[in-house]
């Protein structure tokens, strides 16, 4: 015969303990809820957390596209000296500026010109012939002393048997 | 009769759970999508790189738009955003279609002599420069570019370009 007193007290043990497995279960799954919840609504302001704007892919693309610098640059090779001769074409003969070629250089690329976000700009030779000493100091820039690829960009125009004009323009 | 009611029981906790952590996700996906991009920044730069290159092209000027003597056309003074296949209509929000969002500002300058303004073409409410020089959040965002051109007949000029963008009633 069925011991009614004894069944259900094993019956509220076993519902107790269920009920607090459920319980238990429902805590967790609200738990991670919340942190998910947290952390996407701290998403947005992860930014202000680094104290830095965060590096949208497409805003470093428009950063390399600096149109408004790599025109000055083109439109200086294609400014023509005193005796009517093309920079481009002064260039490619000489390898150096002289002295028409390097102050026009000195003034276009400066900072007022090509903006404040380019405190150092340098302009010159490469040789690829030339290796190592490949970058060609000069009198109106000296030497390329700052040319970190994470902090620089560049325009260059390719002259002749190896050689580039190279304008390096770093933030 | 016990296990079916425990069984119904079970079935609504699912259904609650079920609801909870939908409702979770909804919330979520609103909380993080619902902030605002702010792409100001980009805007006006290219903003600044489309008029720079409806003004010079292959090195030289646009003559079409920019006489020999360093005026701008009329032509490019009537159909600006046209030439330049701009297009600076807003949608409807907050009184935006009332009141400009842009400010455009091309100073054309003589090269040779440092600071000669020879021609100025602006579009927009010139208001919004007010704002450039203050630092703060929920401002307009300005960037100010210059570059050097030359003409076919070599003539030198340094172009400056102002770019403004409002819409802060969106990016605040």
């Amino acid at each position: 015969m069925l011991n009614l007193k004894r069944f259900f007290k094993i019956k509220r043990d076993g519902q107790t303990g269920e009920t607090l497995t459920w319980f238990i279960a429902t805590v967790i799954i609200i738990s991670i809820l919340l942190i998910f919840i947290f952390i996407s609504n701290a998403g947005g302001y992860i930014q202000d957390f680094m104290g830095k704007e965060l590096d949208y892919s497409v805003m470093s693309k428009v950063r390399l596209m600096d149109t408004p610098n790599s025109k000055s640059f083109y439109a200086y090779t294609l400014t023509k000296d005193p005796e009517g001769k093309k920079i481009f074409k002064e260039l490619s003969d000489s390898k150096n500026f002289n002295e028409f070629t390097g102050s026009l250089a000195k003034e276009i690329f400066n900072e007022t010109l090509i903006g404040e976000n380019y405190p150092y700009t340098w302009a010159g030779i490469f040789s690829r012939n030339a290796y190592p000493n490949s970058l060609k100091a000069n009198a109106f820039f000296g030497v390329l002393s700052n040319s970190d690829s994470n902090k620089c960009d560049r325009d260059s125009i390719y002259l002749s048997n190896g050689v580039y004009f190279v304008r390096v323009f770093c933030s | 009769m016990m296990y079916k009611h425990g069984g119904k029981l079970i079935s609504v906790y699912w259904f609650f759970i079920i609801f909870i952590v939908a409702a979770g996700i909804i919330y979520m996906v609103l909380s993080f999508y619902n902030k605002p991009y702010d792409v100001r920044n980009m805007e006006v730069e290219l903003l600044i790189v489309k008029i720079s290159d409806c003004l010079s092209y292959g090195g030289y000027l646009n003559d079409s738009l920019i006489n020999s003597g360093g005026h701008f056309s009329e032509e490019f003074k009537e159909n600006f955003e046209k030439i330049c296949s701009l297009n600076f209509s807003v949608e409807d929000f907050s009184n935006w279609k009332e009141n400009d969002q842009f400010y455009l500002k091309i100073d054309l300058f003589n090269f040779d002599i440092i600071g000669e303004k020879i021609d100025s073409f602006e579009q927009g409410d010139r208001g919004l420069t007010t704002f450039c020089d203050l630092e703060g959040e929920y401002l307009p965002v300005c960037s100010k570019r210059s570059f050097y051109a030359l003409d076919k007949n070599n003539t030198k000029y340094q172009i400056e370009i102002l770019s403004i963008i409002k819409k802060t009633e969106k990016n605040a």
